[in-house]
């Protein structure tokens, strides 16, 4: 087995008098896609935000490749391996394709505050944008404005975007959300062609998708995890049927 | 003509933004020769000095995404700093020069630290206050600065060392002043232009999203901020050494308020745009003054129309549009 990359003790986080995470234990191991299910207010998205560091835990830790990561501010993340998508399409409006992708390449790959050679000059920025462009399959949507393209490319910009940065970890937050039938095989396709190279953690309702391309699946029920373990395993779970009949069956 | 026309759009319009900056600053080069007296070179070092304040301000507003109602502050340092420097001491031009850029920079570092964390109207406003504090320190201290009478500032010569400039006639000092507005405008150019410049522009579109590719917002933001102030600082110090006479009217929040008007005049999306905006403003304000002493009050109604109907694109675009 892999050794785990990301490890969650104990991670929680209550809103006033709502427990919305309750003492998540959770091991992703490396070059694995993980999928995130539950019904709707299970605390998926909550939980997806402490990792990216966009919410603070009240309780536990989180650490990435063996390092204490749960007090980084989100801007740290990027350099150190851990990229996110959001649920609601999150782009630079004005700005192409390239230019989105190419801010998440020069984001890690430069670095620092360089401020005397032009951004073109950078011929291993652009090689990499390139790169993902092609990955995610834009390259004939490259120099359109994000607020030109289809609903579908912009999901893959969304995607293209956290690629830039080179991650070792993928956060993928309903990737899929408004896609048509095409672009999901195409997103599909995409997503278990990274496994082994990348890890991913994946929230989605489509429980098709997800029965196909997670090597592992993790159920959140109010809060708390229920069941870990492969599709079979988590399908046959009385637990997880229980979660599921009990409260709005997944969509 | 093959070559440029087979390159990219972008490339080609750069090109050309490049032949553009050439020919205005060999018609700016050419006011002292062609103009019958002073008055154009004075005005055309007003348009200068003005315009490279309101293109430092642009580097906040239309590059990072923070307005600024106190950027008259950084200017006022500039001027006062170089003018005190100046009178009191009796230093020489380029260090008296250099500490009106550092001390602005200085100053722009550490309300940066204090203020990078907000945005929007907290922004605006708390850049305000600050200005109302220099400005209120300037105009009350008046055993130093001398208040509201002023202070009179003689330009010194400039000394290199290997080379001493007298600069006392109105046509050098003009070119000094653009040799070295020239030298910023192009420095800032390539600030916009670097990494740190896209990121900038990341920050103004989406501070949510520029954080989770790894950006770190409030640095940028403080990056932008003295650069802009360092910028204003040079304006202001070569403004006294034209002017001979630092008043505490340069720093008072209506000043801010010129210049950004100039600067959203001129348009927000460029850093040539605002010097644009700062020739229309000297020129409007000059040619009306002779008419009448209430100026600003055609002035303010060009000012409603041009916001009205541009839609904030600024003069440039309009040019642009009407070529088209």
């Amino acid at each position: 087995m892999h050794a785990p990359l990301l490890v969650t003790h104990d991670l929680g986080r209550r809103f006033g008098g709502l427990h919305a995470v309750k003492r998540v234990s959770l091991e992703v191991h490396a070059g694995e896609l993980l999928a995130i299910i539950g019904p709707n207010g299970a605390g998926k998205t909550t939980f997806f935000n402490m990792l990216s560091r966009h919410i603070d835990p009240s309780e536990g830790r989180v650490t990435f490749a063996g390092r204490d990561i749960t007090r980084l501010p989100p801007h740290a993340l990027p350099a150190i391996g851990m990229a996110r998508t959001f649920q609601r399409t999150n782009l630079f409006w004005e700005l192409t394709v390239r230019e989105n992708v190419r801010l998440a390449v020069q984001a890690t790959m430069v670095g620092g505050y360089p401020v005397h050679r032009r951004l073109g000059a950078y011929g291993e920025v652009a090689a990499r944008v390139d790169d993902v462009l092609r990955r995610v399959d834009l390259e004939e949507h490259a120099n359109l404005p994000v607020n030109k393209l289809s609903h579908g490319d912009q999901r893959m910009t969304e995607i293209a975007i956290a690629l830039g940065s080179g991650p070792q970890i993928l956060l993928l937050d309903e990737p899929l959300a408004g896609m048509g039938p095409t672009e999901t095989e195409h997103a599909v396709r995409l997503f278990a062609g990274m496994k082994g190279n990348l890890t991913m953690l994946l929230i989605e309702h489509d429980m098709d998708v997800v029965l196909t391309i997670a090597d592992r699946i993790a159920v959140l029920n109010f809060g708390e995890l229920i069941a870990v373990g492969t599709p079979e395993a988590i399908k046959s779970d009385p637990s997880v049927q229980a979660a599921y009949l009990g409260a709005e069956p997944p969509c | 003509m093959m070559a440029i026309e087979s390159l990219p759009a972008a490339t080609r319009v750069r090109l050309r933004d490049g032949w553009l900056l050439v020919g205005v600053v060999a018609t700016l080069a050419l006011v002292p020769l062609i103009s019958p007296s002073r008055f154009y070179v004075n005005l055309a070092v007003e348009v200068v000095l003005l315009g490279l304040w309101a293109a430092s301000l642009n580097v906040l507003i239309g590059f990072t995404g923070l307005v600024s109602f106190g950027h008259a502050a950084f200017f006022g340092l500039g001027v006062y700093t170089t003018g005190l420097l100046i009178a009191k001491l009796g230093l020489s031009m380029a260090p008296a020069l250099l500490a009106g850029v550092a001390v602005a920079a200085v100053a722009a570092l550490l309300v940066g630290i204090v203020i990078v964390r907000l945005s929007g109207i907290a922004f605006a406003l708390v850049t305000l206050a600050f200005s109302m504090m220099v400005f209120t320190t300037v105009w009350r201290w008046s055993k130093l600065t001398g208040g509201d009478d002023g202070l009179t500032v003689s330009r010194p010569p400039l000394d290199l060392g290997f080379v001493r400039l007298d600069l006392q006639g109105a046509a050098q000092f003009y070119y000094l002043a653009l040799v070295l507005v020239l030298c910023a405008y192009l420095a800032l150019s390539r600030f916009l232009a670097s990494p740190v410049g896209a990121a900038l522009q990341a920050v103004r579109q989406n501070a949510v999203r520029a954080e989770s590719i790894g950006i770190d917002v409030h640095r940028h933001r403080l990056l932008a901020f003295v650069v802009a102030g360092a910028t204003a600082g040079l304006a202001g110090s070569l403004y006294v050494l034209f002017r001979g006479f630092a008043a505490p009217d340069l720093l008072h929040w209506s000043a801010s308020g010129q210049v950004l008007l100039m600067t959203i005049l001129g348009g927000i999306g460029t850093l040539y745009g605002p010097f644009l905006g700062a020739a229309v403003f000297v020129v409007l304000q000059e040619v009306l003054s002779t008419y009448t002493q209430y100026w600003m009050l055609p002035l303010g109604i060009i000012f409603i129309l041009a916001v009205r109907f541009m839609h904030g694109r600024g003069l440039l675009d309009l040019l642009r549009a009407m070529r088209r």
